[in-house]
């Protein structure tokens, strides 16, 4: 006998086998194991994979955390639009789902902003607001109209985006009727309007912050022609940064320029302010480069953010007026405007307002609506107001016998549609509301947002007492609560150092193995198990839970009752 | 379309490093007999090793009656109606035609019902039943592994090289046999060199060469271009 431990004894065993004969279970037994051993290695695998995919992440998301902004600013949202001339029409009769049923921007401009920077400009000379403008070929789609017409979209507008393409667009759908768009990393403009000179100026806005634009002929008196040649030739270069621009009337624009109906719209954004301008022009002459200035309405808005000095707005509100070599003489909603001064002016007489109330004619001149509350500011501002409702209007008028007419057609399908249109006609009185010279800027900048906590005080070399001391500047700087607080020195404080870790400001993954980290790695996980299993339980529900890819069940069939 | 009795689709299976199969694809319909042609070593005999369940593939499916067979053991198919007669008979030398046939009601069916199938198909087998089987002729041998197989109610039969070894006349009268089978409502898929004794009898036919199936069609589509495809027209 042999004995089956030590597997020491006779050469032949009680079953007959030979001491290194296995058995069947052995066999068995030992080809689960190997099985298992198999799968155990492949789920080692599959999870050195993914972690290698985490590692990987990290490591590649790592550079990308460790930039610091070069600017003051954590963030920042700036907006502007103008537009010299807004008709709205409100009339519920009019079957368009939006508050007005219709309006129209003439030279209309937006410039959008937001950290990144991420930019968008559009010039419009004839604007049907958003309903139709941005909706144009799904209306197209419900009237039926062909896809030739308004697949492109709506045509009378051009776009420009930073970062995209396009960068730069301009186009003139008539002669003289400019739109021009330009995005950049440091400046966005949107620029419409009726002009001779190809290019609209972007003007004062007031604050007496605007650099004069230059003057070609400045350089003759350093000896320097070539400003006078390129003047006289309308030879230019640009760039990106100052586009080339055409100039339909040549040299002659140096003694006579003019401006119609134009509006320009512009965020800069430097590294530690953020500026929106929005500024609507109603008729400008200029004479002499424009040394002489005649203009009709001059609408400007500014708003300038930084974490330093919060919002600055300004605006300007002109009403016809002229300038001469920089001076103003005008009229605004204060009164005439001369040598700088104000003087008011007596009210319209009330004959003439209660004339046109009865006429349903309201003429407004709306004061700026400024806001400003920490680095976020926003200033509307327009010029003047006209309301016209047709009420008492139509009440005078005789009214049609469109309820004679229209009752004579039939009872039956689209004839009930075109019914009740034309019944709502004897209803229709629709308010129509002018805006001269309207234009709205608004600008927020944000601190950086710091995720490990303070930082701050720099200046306090790890002291509570110190911290205390520090200037106000020195602790809105450090990005930590509002811009200037401070927090309150603790009377008698022991000097108790704090070891202070220095953290990236830039939101971004956590790094590996913080708590954050394995929170955010378990959340993968947890993402990755959830995802397998609704995989898996939708596969069962469909029928495909089997391992065949066609969608089978698994198993094997009994062949005699199939 | 009625589902098949037998897909193979898109089937791998290789030896080592060396892969036989590359992408077969096979359909065998409920009731009907499918030759699988092709010259040595195209692969015909590695494809039924792995659909009776003797070989694992290395990829693709196999579905039987509509449902995805995977890693089943060859017994398990046998007890649920496939039935492989390989290559080479393999019937019990040392037995006589009894004890050989008796030998499958070990899977359940009564000795007279082994005894009366295998005799009323083979009638030559009652003769011979006190034969030691080794001692029988070749196609006596392939009788007698016919009728073994045909004891365990096969739904679908699958027959390697029915013909290997054997006389003409003798694989004539074989495949009689198995025409009878056939009509019986039995699905076969019966692999062959002798190309036009299979035909005969076959519903269908396919051509295998280098590990693929390269023609499929009626029996007489397929005996009109067999010859260029296995000298590699079309492979």
């Amino acid at each position: 006998m042999s004995c089956r431990q030590c597997g020491q004894g006779s050469d032949t065993m009680s079953d007959g086998r030979t001491p290194g004969e296995r058995t069947l279970y052995d066999r068995t037994l030992l080809r689960r194991l190997r099985a298992t051993s198999r799968r155990s290695r492949r789920t080692a695998v599959g999870v050195l994979a993914l972690g290698l995919v985490i590692g990987s992440a990290g490591v590649a998301l790592g550079p990308a955390q460790a930039m610091a902004p070069a600017t003051s600013y954590g963030g920042f949202s700036t907006a502007a639009t103008a537009s010299p001339l807004k008709l709205e029409v409100f009339e519920p009769s009019i079957p368009i789902p939006t508050e007005p049923q219709f309006e129209m921007d003439f030279s209309y401009t937006r410039v959008l902003g937001d950290s990144g920077p991420s930019t968008s400009a559009r010039a419009s000379a004839m604007w049907p607001g958003p309903a139709i403008g941005e909706g144009l070929k799904t209306f197209g789609e419900q009237l039926g109209l062909p896809s030739q017409l308004t697949g492109g979209g709506y045509p009378v507008q051009v776009n420009s985006q930073f970062p995209g393409d396009p960068s730069q667009a301009a186009s003139e759908p008539f002669p003289g009727m400019v739109q021009r768009v330009n995005a950049t990393e440091k400046k966005t403009t949107a620029k419409a309007g009726y002009t001779g000179s190809g290019d609209l100026a972007e003007g004062d806005s007031g604050d007496g912050s605007a650099t004069p634009a230059p003057n070609p002929l400045d350089g003759l008196s350093k000896g320097d022609f070539s400003g006078l040649g390129s003047a006289l030739t309308g030879a230019k270069s640009g760039s990106n940064e100052d586009p080339t621009q055409t100039n339909p009337m040549g040299a002659l624009s140096m003694l006579i320029d003019f401006d119609g109906m134009t509006s320009v719209s512009s965020t800069t954004y430097d590294d530690d302010q953020v500026v929106s301008t929005a500024t609507s022009r109603i008729g400008e002459l200029r004479l002499l480069l424009g040394m002489i200035k005649l203009t009709g309405v001059n609408v400007v808005t500014k708003v300038t953010s930084s974490i330093d000095g919060g919002a600055k707005t300004s605006q300007v509100v002109d009403v016809g007026g002229m300038t001469i070599a920089g001076q103003k003489f005008s009229y605004g909603p204060d009164g005439f405007t001369a040598a700088g001064s104000t003087t008011p002016v007596p009210g319209m007489p009330s004959q003439a307002s209660d004339l046109l109330k009865m006429l349903g004619v309201q003429i407004e001149v709306p004061k700026p609506v400024v806001t400003a509350d920490g680095g976020t500011g926003k200033v509307d501002a327009e010029a003047v107001r006209i309301t016209i409702d047709t009420k008492p209007l139509r009440a005078n008028l005789p009214s049609l016998p469109l309820d004679d007419l229209v009752s004579q057609l039939p009872d039956m399908g689209q004839a009930n549609v075109l019914k009740g249109l034309l019944l709502s006609l004897n209803t229709f009185a629709p308010t129509l509301v002018l805006h001269l010279g309207q234009a709205s800027a608004a600008a927020t900048t944000v601190p950086n947002f710091d995720v490990g906590g303070s930082d701050a005080p720099s200046a306090g070399a790890g002291t509570a007492g110190a911290a205390g001391a520090a200037a106000p500047g020195a602790a809105g700087a450090a990005g930590v609560g509002a811009p200037g607080e401070v927090p309150p020195a603790a009377a008698g404080a022991s000097t108790v150092s704090t070891p202070l870790k220095q953290v990236s400001g830039v939101p971004g993954l956590p790094p590996l193995g913080s708590v954050p980290g394995m929170l955010m790695m378990l959340g993968i996980l947890l993402a990755a198990g959830a995802g397998w299993y609704l995989r898996r339980a939708g596969g069962l529900l469909f029928g495909a839970g089997a391992t065949c890819a066609h969608g089978l069940k698994a198993g094997i069939p009994d062949l005699r009752k199939a | 379309m009625s589902v098949p009795i037998l897909e193979v689709v898109d089937v791998h299976a290789a030896y080592g490093r060396i892969e036989v199969l590359r992408g077969v694809d096979l359909r065998v319909p409920r009731g009907a007999v499918l030759a699988l042609l092709g010259p040595n070593g195209a692969g015909k005999s590695t494809l039924l090793k792995v659909i009776s369940g003797q070989m694992q593939q290395t990829s693709g499916d196999i579905h039987m009656a509509g449902v995805h067979v995977t890693n089943a053991k060859p017994d398990d198919l046998a007890q649920l109606g496939l039935t492989t007669i390989p290559e080479g008979r393999s019937v019990f030398p040392n037995l006589t035609v009894e004890e050989n046939l008796l030998l499958m009601s070990y899977a359940g069916v009564r000795p007279e019902q082994v005894f009366d199938t295998a005799y009323s198909y083979f009638p030559r087998l009652h003769e011979r039943r006190h034969q030691l089987a080794g001692t029988m002729s070749g196609g006596e041998q392939q009788m007698l592994a016919l009728a073994r197989a045909l004891t365990s109610d096969p739904a679908l039969l699958l027959l390697d090289e029915l013909s290997m070894g054997l006389a003409p006349l003798i694989v004539e009268e074989l495949y009689e046999s198995v025409g009878q089978i056939a009509r019986n409502g039995v699905s076969i898929l019966v692999v062959e060199q002798f190309a036009r004794t299979a035909l005969q009898i076959a519903d269908y036919a396919a051509v295998m060469t280098g590990g693929r199936v390269v023609a499929t069609g009626e029996p007489s589509e397929v005996e009109a271009i067999m010859a260029d495809v296995i000298l590699g027209g079309a492979a």
